[in-house]
């Protein structure tokens, strides 16, 4: 699923304001980067097609709002796409520096810290 | 029933098939023997003796199945029939029988793993794609991700993209964004992800546990590989590269809550300690014995090439053709 330029604006724009119809929409691109309404009221259904925004009917027209957060959105997309390929399905897509790294105590993150500074003041002592 | 060349290429499929089965439970012992000792083996040298382990019983498949095929094609039917392998119907095939389940699940089972994967490809393509719409390019195959929480991957096949989130690089030092850039940089230049699903694919065929075992194994081998890859570069000792891991793993140790299953648990843990210790040069790695390889390989072909016709046999005991 790839998102075109517009269609990230007027997500942007959703995430600023939390809700907004089509001709509030179309209103505030007007101003900055022309268009029509047709077009804006496609990107709007592109996204809703798309899973990223809900929407309700208000009078006759639709009000639309982002289904997630930015922040959310990609939190949720990165745990997707780097979820571990030993403990769950799949993720033999990606090589993460961390995604293997998220189960421990805090004794084997102290004990291997530990270690770490004694190979540095060993090496230290060598090279003086 | 069927005959003739048809009957001759649905046999040796079910040799190849049955034969997969006893390399695939020869390896399946060789590893549960040797779980540990692989982690004792250098690092390139494991990566193949593992890439071996999960492609061999589809050589040994395809080898016997040949060898059946060219003997019975190269000898007369009395020498055929007295020799040391052999498949006394070889053109003739009946359709309702034993051969034809064996044919059918087996190809349903590499259908049902292929489709699986594949979708989880799209699946994974579709998302990566949305999320390279938020990303943006901070330095050659580098992007960033805005977000909080701190992360680093590299993703792609013929196109790599190495993401790192805003949250990371707000943690970190400029040293320690090149050991993590570096490493991930020298994941993308090996290929690593293409290489960690064709393993995924090709590891799905043992029994669940031994599938993760494998795969934890592969995932272990690459990181060190890669982390070793970043020791090249000027300034970056290995304590360096050490101690940025153990940070990356506080940081997202702070974020997620614990597993509480031991198992994933202790999964996550060894590979961390196993990387700090080949970092710090406290494992002491050997070569893989290439003639103890050799002679597992000769033993896998020769147990598979001895069982066919025993477990053939045994099944026309039991079930009739």
């Amino acid at each position: 699923m790839k998102l075109g330029e517009l269609e990230k604006l007027v997500l942007q724009y959703l995430w600023q304001n939390d809700s907004a119809d089509v001709k509030q929409v179309f209103g505030h691109f007007e101003k900055t980067r022309g268009g029509s309404l047709n077009t804006i009221q496609s990107t709007l259904d592109r996204l809703y097609k798309k899973d990223l925004l809900t929407r309700h009917k208000e009078g006759h027209a639709f009000v639309y709002q982002a289904k997630v957060e930015r922040h959310e959105l990609i939190g949720q997309l990165i745990k997707s796409v780097t979820s571990d390929f030993i403990t769950e399905d799949d993720s033999s897509l990606v090589a993460a520096f961390s995604s293997i790294s998220k189960e421990f105590n805090e004794e084997q993150l102290l004990k291997l810290e530990s270690l770490i500074e004694q190979q540095r003041l060993k090496l230290g002592q060598e090279s003086k | 029933m069927i005959e003739g060349a048809l009957a001759i290429w649905l046999n040796t499929l079910a040799i190849a098939v049955i034969t997969f089965f006893i390399a695939n439970l020869a390896v399946s012992l060789i590893i549960s023997v040797l779980d540990q000792r692989f982690l004792g083996m250098e690092v390139e040298p494991r990566k193949n003796i593992l890439w071996l382990l999960v492609v061999i019983p589809w050589c040994v498949a395809v080898l016997v199945s040949g060898y059946f095929l060219y003997k019975f094609s190269s000898l007369d039917p009395f020498s055929w029939s007295t020799a040391y392998a052999h498949w006394h119907h070889m053109d003739v095939y009946a359709v309702f029988s034993w051969h034809s389940i064996t044919l059918l699940l087996a190809l349903l089972g590499i259908a049902y793993v292929l489709i699986r994967k594949v979708s989880l490809l799209l699946k994974h393509k579709n998302e990566l794609s949305l999320l390279s719409g938020f990303a943006r390019k901070i330095g050659h195959q580098v992007y960033e991700l805005e977000l909080p929480q701190a992360c680093a991957f590299t993703s792609g096949f013929l196109t790599k993209h190495c993401y790192i989130t805003s949250g990371m690089l707000k943690a970190t030092t400029v040293q320690e964004q090149a050991v993590i850039l570096g490493h991930e940089k020298a994941h993308a230049k090996r290929n690593d992800p293409l290489k960690k699903w064709l393993f995924s694919i090709l590891a799905t065929f043992f029994l669940p546990s031994l599938t993760a075992r494998l795969k934890l194994h592969m995932t272990l081998a690459m990181e060190q590989a890669a982390d070793n890859a970043v020791l090249s570069e000027e300034n970056i000792s290995s304590t360096m590269v050490a101690a940025t891991l153990v940070k990356v793993a506080r940081l997202n140790a702070a974020e997620a809550p614990l597993v509480n299953n031991e198992l994933v648990a202790n999964f996550g843990a060894d590979v961390l300690e196993q990387r700090v210790f080949f970092l710090l040069g406290q494992l002491e790695l050997k070569p893989v014995n290439k003639l103890l390889t050799l002679i597992f390989i000769v033993l896998i072909i020769a147990a598979s090439l001895s069982a066919i016709d025993s477990v053939h046999h045994l099944m026309e005991t039991i079930f009739s053709h």
